[in-house]
Parts: C-alpha cells; structure tokens; sequence
C-alpha cells in the first residue's frame, strides 16, 4: 500500500535564469492506490517532468511530492520542519538538536529507498540493458538493494514468469533477443525491485499490436499480484481507454482534467479542443452527432459503440438479427 | 505494355551466409511475388518478425536476395552484369526513411544533413542548394536550416531526414514505421508529408506500419506474415477480413470494427467502412434509408 501524492507542485528548469523554463505550475494529484493511472498531454505539457518528480529524480521548485505522507525527494530539512510541527501541536518540549538527527536519518533512508518503492520504467527502457546475461540485468536492481543471492534468484524468476517470458531466455544476453522481448526484460528489472508505485512513460511505444496486449498484460499482472498502484505516461488515448482506471490530463504544465476515464471520455470536445485525439471510436460517436443522429456521450470502446448504433437501428424498426440488448 | 515499377518474383531471403545452413526455417522471406506500379500508395502491414523491414531493405538493394528476381522500372537489380554504375542509378531511385530519428542524422547542422545525399552524387554547389531549399521547404522546415539537429524534436528531426531523401530526388520512398517513436502531432506532420509527396509530386510510397489506422491512408495493403504475403487488396478488402488479421496479431481499426460487428448482427450496413469519415457516411445512408425515425434536425 502506497499513496503517492503531489501538493501544490511547481517545476523551473533553470530557475532565475535567461533560460527559465516553467514546465509545471501548482500541480496537486494523488494517484489513487492499486489503481492503474494514465497521464496524458501533449508533448511539453510536463508529463515527462512529473514522471522524474515521482521518485526524486527531480526536486519540486516548490510543493512536496510524498509517498504515504513522507517527502520523497529525502530533504531533511523538509521531515525536519514536519516534526517540530508534530512536537508543537503535541505539547512536546523539543530537543532541536534530536530532532535534526532523526530527520536527517530518515531523509537518508528515503533518498536510499526512493527508486526501490517507486519504481520507473523510462521511454525505450530496452536502451538501458547492459548487463551479459539476462539474469543478472534483472537482478542488478535487487542486488542494490541489499537482497542474499538466493532473493535475487526468487525475484528474477517472479519477475520473468509476471512479464510472461520462459526461464529459458535468463542465460542468454539481452541483446540476443527481439525487440518486444528486451522490453519485457527491462521492465521485469523494475518489477524485480517491487516497486510499491509502478511508473512507465510510454511502455508500448513501437511496439506492434501483440507486443503492445503483453505490455498490458504483465503490468495488469505486477498490479493484482503485488497490490501496486500503476502510473502510466501514454500518448494513446486508445491505450487510455482500453487499459487505465483514472485519467490525469496534462496542458500546458498544469492538471486540465482528471477523472476516471468514464468521466473523460464523456468530455470529448473537451480533450479536441486541447488539441488531443480521442479514441477513433469516441470521434466516430461525435461525428455522428453532428450528423445529427442521437448518441450518447461517454463511449470509448468499440462494444459500447455496437450498443448504441444498435439502439439506433432498432428505433428504425431494422431486423437486428441478435443484438445484444 | 508498361512494366510495372517494382517486380519482385519469388523473393527469398535468409540472413545466414553459409549456403548449406539456407534451410526453409531459417528464411525470413519465404516467397514473395508482387508487383507495384509507379504513383502507387501501398501500406505493407505485419507483426514484428514478419518480415516487413527485410523486404525494405531488399527493396532499396541495402540486402542481396538469396533467390528470386527484383527488377526495378524494367531493369533486374539481381542481374549479375549490372554494372556498378548502373546499380547505383538504381539505388537512387529509391530512398528510404528509418524509425529512430535519432540514428539518421549524419551531420550537426540542418541544412548540411539536407546536403549530405546530393553533395555525394558530385552535383554543382548551385544546384545542391537550390535541392536542399526546396526539400526543407517540402516539409517546412525552412525556417530550421542553420539550426543543430540534435536539438530538434523527434517528429522535427523525421521531417529533416524525409529532406535529405527529397533532395535526392527518388521515384519512390519507402518509410520504415518512421512514425511509430513520434508523438501524435509529428506523426500527423510526417503523415501529411507523405500524402503531399504522393498526391502532388507522384512519388510512389511504400509505408511499413503496424498501425492499421494510418495503414488506412493508403490506396493498397500488402500483409507479410511469417515471410509470405498474406493479403493484397484496398484497405475496404483487407479490413473486410478481420478473422485472417486476428490470427496474424493485427486488427482492424476500431470504426471498421464497429461496422463488421454491425454487419454480423445483421443490420443492413452499406458502403464503406475505412475511415470514421466512410462510416458516418454509410451509417447515415444506412439509416436515413430505412424509417429515418431517429434522426432529427
């Protein structure tokens, strides 16, 4: 159980310089547990920048990011403030110089523990095998983290079986295998690490249509088995529909709207204005609207389409054979 | 009669190079037999492993076939008394643009990568720029020409790369899913690129995608699967066939989906299915038609 929060998060690239660069603005999210979360935007909409401020790649300019309530980018300064406030609204008399102690420990052992429990897959994630064989590129992470060999054996051989591949490929090197498959393999390396959040940016990309169903699938699979909360970047909004809970919409570094994707999809002039696409299907749906036939809001899947068009020829008094209604 | 602009006849490729080890499995291509005429749009679909980048690469003679007949605009290209002269001839005739559009660029700035192509055919100075301006115009790019190209965005540095095949001035180009690593709105950019340099200059394109959307655009879809060709018709005819597609891993694009789902039920659905745009329009012919009853304003 995890609950990753961002309050009133701001992000400067180069603050205070020429080059200034104002990539988030007051964003606040919290990314529902053991739900699958899909970010969308545009390209420069701050999806890319929220990814790294979600385990401390990067430091919020201003707002906290926090994981069950702790700062995750490990500012001891930061814990520190927290427990003076605790002691005062306590009534404790406060031992100043203690107090830093603690707060610097626990701020160590955040900054140390960040990228295990929030786990990030990046864009093209198979760019980053490097390891000889495949069993040890997976239990690289593991083994940063402290785990006996023979814990590291376990969580290679959970990881393979969760991303859907044969024990058989952990000899071989990484770059011995297809495209869809060093996918699999670099994800499984964050998987290894059971993360309690689980963040890809763009997890599918160039992959074909079967390879893009496997991605899905294993990341369906980490979140039911390990009870973990999924964020997920995509620039599919097909991908959004058919395979996230909650959708987050990103414009201009700020939240434009957020949802569950019942709730999105049902605002689709909305997402056209921004200059995003919708499902194919939800623009099938609007178009027919214009033509003036009645359909409902809210459809993004082909079956709800099937539904609704029925409906309309069933209106017309045309022999239906077996629809579904 | 016209010979048509590509011919390949039973093409077979296989990446080993010890003859005896050629067995039947270790073909990539199997046995193509194809033949695609100038000006042609084609979309060549297919899983990962199917093929689809070999025969490209063949195609652009960058691979030898291990057996077969590619002849190119009447000439064989597998002739063994081509001359070196005459297989380059041929060579640019054909240009190709890749995915990654981080592995296509040869030099740092813009214009100079434009450059790259017709400096190396030994044309006069005059005529390379006068060839690089009007390829960077063809993808409004112009206004980039000095800039660095590592700092361009993906879908930027795609419409520089399409530039330097442009400026090479090829008959026919094909694009190697170079849109799957962009993002929608390059991808849109790249898209419309490719519908100008069919519709306005002629150029036969040869687009390799998985998408089935964007395979919509084309006049003519070629399925590979497992080293054959599995499918050749307009996308009306290939998206008509939807159970072949599911077993080779591809589908049809969701409104098409919806219009066969339509048709099995038995609801009277006619006319085309291709695009949302087809299928407004039939469902509307459809509905209007018959009653009408649900239909307002």
């Amino acid at each position: 159980m995890a609950e990753l929060s961002l309050n009133r998060v701001s992000y400067l690239y180069n603050p205070k310089t020429e080059s200034e660069v104002r990539a988030l603005t007051d964003v606040t999210l919290s990314f529902p547990e053991r739900k699958i979360t899909g970010i969308i935007g545009h390209t420069g909409s701050g999806k890319s920048t929220l990814v790294e401020l979600l385990n401390g790649l990067l430091r919020p300019t201003s707002g906290e990011v926090t994981l069950d309530g702790e700062n995750v980018d490990g500012d001891w300064k930061k814990k520190y403030e927290k427990l003076l406030r605790y002691d005062r609204e306590h009534g404790q008399k406060t031992n100043r110089h203690s107090l830093k102690k603690r707060a610097k420990i626990a701020a160590a052992e955040m900054r140390r523990t960040i990228c295990f429990r929030v786990g990030l897959v990046m864009q093209y994630p198979e760019y980053q095998l490097f390891d000889e064989t495949v069993e040890k590129d997976i239990g690289f992470g593991p083994g940063k983290m402290g785990l006996s060999d023979e814990d590291i054996r376990e969580r290679v051989l959970e990881s393979i079986r969760i991303v859907g591949l044969d024990e058989s490929i952990l000899a071989k090197s990484p770059f011995d295998l297809s495209g869809g498959q060093k996918r699999r393999v670099a994800i499984a390396g964050v998987l290894a690490m059971h993360p309690e959040v689980l963040v890809l940016d763009e997890p599918a990309a160039g992959l074909d249509p079967q390879g893009r169903m496997d991605i899905f699938d294993c990341i369906r699979r980490y979140r039911d088995e390990l009870n973990a909360t999924v964020v997920l970047v995509s620039h599919s909004m097909e991908d959004m529909a058919s395979f996230c809970d909650h959708v987050v919409v990103m414009n201009r570094g700020q939240v434009a709207m957020q949802g569950t994707r019942e709730e999105i999809f049902s605002r689709p002039d909305e997402l056209v204005r921004m200059n995003l696409d919708v499902p194919q299907i939800t623009r099938l749906m609007m178009m027919l609207r214009e033509a003036g036939l009645q359909v409902p809001y809210g459809i993004y899947t082909v079956e709800d389409a099937i539904r609704a068009v029925s409906t309309l020829f069933d209106a017309t008094g045309q022999a239906g054979g077996d629809a579904d209604e | 009669m016209s010979v048509p602009f590509i011919q390949v006849e039973n093409l077979r490729f296989s990446y080993l190079e010890d003859d005896r080890k050629k067995s039947e499995e270790s073909l990539v291509l199997k046995d193509i037999s194809v033949q695609i005429e100038k000006g042609e749009y084609v979309a060549i679909l297919g899983h990962n492993g199917s093929g689809k980048s070999t025969f490209a690469r063949l195609l652009t003679l960058i691979l030898e076939p291990t057996g077969g007949k590619i002849t190119v605009d009447g000439i064989e290209v597998t002739d063994p008394q081509l001359s070196d002269e005459e297989l380059q001839k041929l060579r640019h005739k054909i240009g190709m643009v890749f995915q990654n559009p981080d592995n296509q660029m040869v030099t740092t700035i813009v214009e100079e990568d434009v450059a790259f192509g017709p400096e190396n055919l030994g044309l006069d100075p005059a005529e390379i720029r006068r060839r690089v301006d009007e390829a960077l115009a063809a993808v409004r790019m112009e206004e980039f020409s000095r800039r660095e190209a590592s700092r361009l965005s993906g879908g930027q540095k795609q419409r520089v790369a399409i530039a330097g095949v442009i400026a090479m001035m090829p008959e026919c180009i094909i694009f190697d899913e170079s849109t799957a690593m962009l993002d929608p709105q390059g991808r849109k950019d790249v898209l419309r690129i490719m519908d100008m340099l069919h519709r306005e200059r002629g150029i036969t394109i040869l687009h390799i995608t998985h998408d089935m959307n964007e395979a919509a655009r084309a006049d003519r879809i070629l399925i590979l699967s497992d080293g054959r060709i599995a499918g050749d018709g307009t996308p009306e005819e290939i998206f008509s066939r939807r159970e072949e597609l599911n077993r080779i891993g591809l589908d049809v694009p969701q409104c098409a989906g919806l219009m066969l789902e339509l048709k099995k039920r038995g609801y009277p659905i006619r006319g085309k299915i291709t695009t949302p745009e087809d299928c407004v329009d039939s469902l509307k012919a459809s509905l209007y038609l018959n009653g009408g009853g649900t239909v307002h304003g």
